[in-house]
């Protein structure tokens, strides 16, 4: 079954669609989950609930790429998992870090923005990153898209840790001008 | 603004940025004409009987059915894929690229942990291993496949054959999943350079998807050495698990130099972390007095070999020596 049968099913109410769409993307759905979330079983529930939003959003989200809105659903369910546990439960992974890394470039009295913002700040940093080199923009991705370990993102891009950690305080802060550019924040 | 809000927005970002949907596809539907079984009460009392020899410590998980020890004619040493043809062990040796589409298992540090097994027609040293492998070789391991209920398939390919006759890729069964590994032992992943000591896999009875050219390590899976560079750039190979060289030392079947020190282990682990940082935390784990860990075989520690011990060892073996 594909994209457009999966999708088929989901318009027209049929229970199995779940079920298809697991099978189809359920294992890049759990990639994503358990890049952030170190429990086995926190990550089956976060693809769970990313299945059971997608039962109740696609007719009317009509996504394009369903594997791709499937794995944004469990990304965003597990960050809210995430950010309801403990330091310690949250292990001091690859998300940590990259909130940490992000949190270089915004005040740390910073306040939670509203969803039309946050749009907003999307396209913009959708544009930021189509402006970057591949390279760079595939590790923008990997590391705070996905939360790969920078070991990881160094093992695939052939370059060492620190020139991964390099690299991507480099790109932060060519984002923090862009956004301080476009009057996101001073 | 905080580092939520950018946070947030990053993963709004546009779908054709991010989606790698494509290229996980295959995870869930491996290639490889993969065909799922069916679970049946057959493979429970195959399991039953499984479990009744091995010692099965934390989770309980634990293992499957018989190595199998048909042995191939004599060694034939196949030439190495072709674009690694001018030298393909140095070609091994060098840290490998991982491509934007490579597939890396979903947990790779599992909770659970199984021990070894206390059958003998496991406990194979060095000399016995390869005797009744069907194909000892140096490998790079690629894209994680699949997983059942006992093991993990991953691709492989094949860069240096000195037993056996081996495709340029095989799907490698790992003893472990994202329940429960060997030991308390990472998964393998993409990149990681092994010699393996191979049987040929050819029991789907578990309800697993079906893999061509899929082969298990010896020694209860434990029969694989992961290959690490010092400072002055030797090749070394490490016995993680140790227990094939607790095998080959009891057995007295081959006289192989332990190279373990601690500045050495040291210089291996440095190496392997700037590849693979889950492996070189758990190497360390193991340099710790193995005896007294939990997570460790008792009795049968870490060792470290030079490449070019083992490569005259089995180079022997191919000679029938």
């Amino acid at each position: 079954m594909n994209d457009e049968e999966v999708l088929a099913l989901y318009y027209s109410g049929d229970p199995s669609a779940s079920a298809e769409a697991d099978r189809l993307y359920g294992n890049y759905c759990r990639s994503v989950a358990s890049n952030i979330l170190n429990d086995p079983r926190d990550v089956e529930e976060c693809v769970s609930d990313a299945l059971l939003t997608a039962w109740q959003t696609v007719p009317e989200a009509k996504p394009k790429r369903l594997g791709a809105y499937l794995a944004r659903l469990t990304r965003n369910a597990a960050l809210n998992r995430y950010r309801s546990f403990t330091a310690e439960k949250r292990g001091g992974g690859a998300a940590e870090l990259a909130f940490s890394e992000i949190g270089e470039i915004v005040s740390p009295h910073g306040n939670p923005e509203d969803e039309a913002v946050t749009h907003e700040l999307s396209e913009v940093i959708s544009e930021f990153i189509r402006g970057l080199p591949d390279g760079q923009r595939e590790m923008f991705i990997d590391f705070f898209w996905y939360f790969e370990k920078p070991a990881e993102i160094a093992l695939k891009h052939g370059k060492t840790r620190n020139n991964v950690h390099t690299q991507m305080r480099k790109i932060l802060k060519k984002l923090q001008k862009y956004l301080i550019e476009r009057g996101f924040y001073q | 603004m905080n580092a939520d809000t950018i946070i947030d927005a990053i993963g709004d970002i546009d779908e054709e940025l991010y989606d790698r949907s494509a290229k996980n596809l295959r995870t869930a539907a491996p290639k490889a004409k993969a065909k799922a079984l069916v679970f049946s009460s057959k493979h429970v009392l195959r399991i039953a009987i499984a479990a009744a020899l091995v010692i099965v410590i934390g989770v309980g998980l634990m293992l499957t059915s018989s190595a199998k020890g048909d042995v191939l004619p004599p060694a034939q040493i196949e030439a190495a894929p072709a674009e690694a043809a001018k030298d393909p062990v140095k070609a091994w040796m060098e840290p490998a690229e991982i491509p934007a589409d490579a597939v890396f298992a979903p947990v790779r540090k599992p909770n659970g942990q199984a021990h070894g097994c206390s059958n003998p027609e496991y406990f194979l040293g060095f000399v016995s291993a390869f005797e009744k492998a069907d194909a000892v070789c140096l490998v790079t391991v690629e894209d994680w496949l699949s997983e059942c209920m006992f093991c993990t398939f991953f691709e492989a390919s094949v860069d240096k054959v000195y037993k056996g006759e081996l495709p340029e890729k095989i799907v490698l069964r790992q003893e472990a999943n994202s329940s429960f590994s060997m030991y308390n032992t990472p998964l393998f992943t993409y990149g990681n350079k092994l010699l393996v000591f191979l049987n040929v896999w050819d029991d789907w009875d578990e309800g697993v998807q079906r893999h061509e050219n899929a082969y298990v390590m010896m020694t209860y899976g434990t029969g694989y050495l992961f290959y690490a560079q010092d400072k002055a750039g030797n090749d070394y190979l490490i016995d993680q698990v140790g227990e094939i060289s607790s095998a080959t030392r009891e057995k007295k079947e081959a006289k192989l130099t332990d190279q373990y020190s601690t500045e050495l282990i040291s210089e291996l682990i440095e190496y392997i972390d700037k590849q693979d940082g889950e492996l070189a935390k758990s190497i360390e784990l193991f340099t710790h007095d193995t005896d007294r860990l939990q997570n460790v075989p008792q009795g049968a520690p870490m060792r470290v070999y030079s490449f070019e011990d083992m490569d005259e060892l089995l180079n022997d073996l191919i000679k029938g020596e």
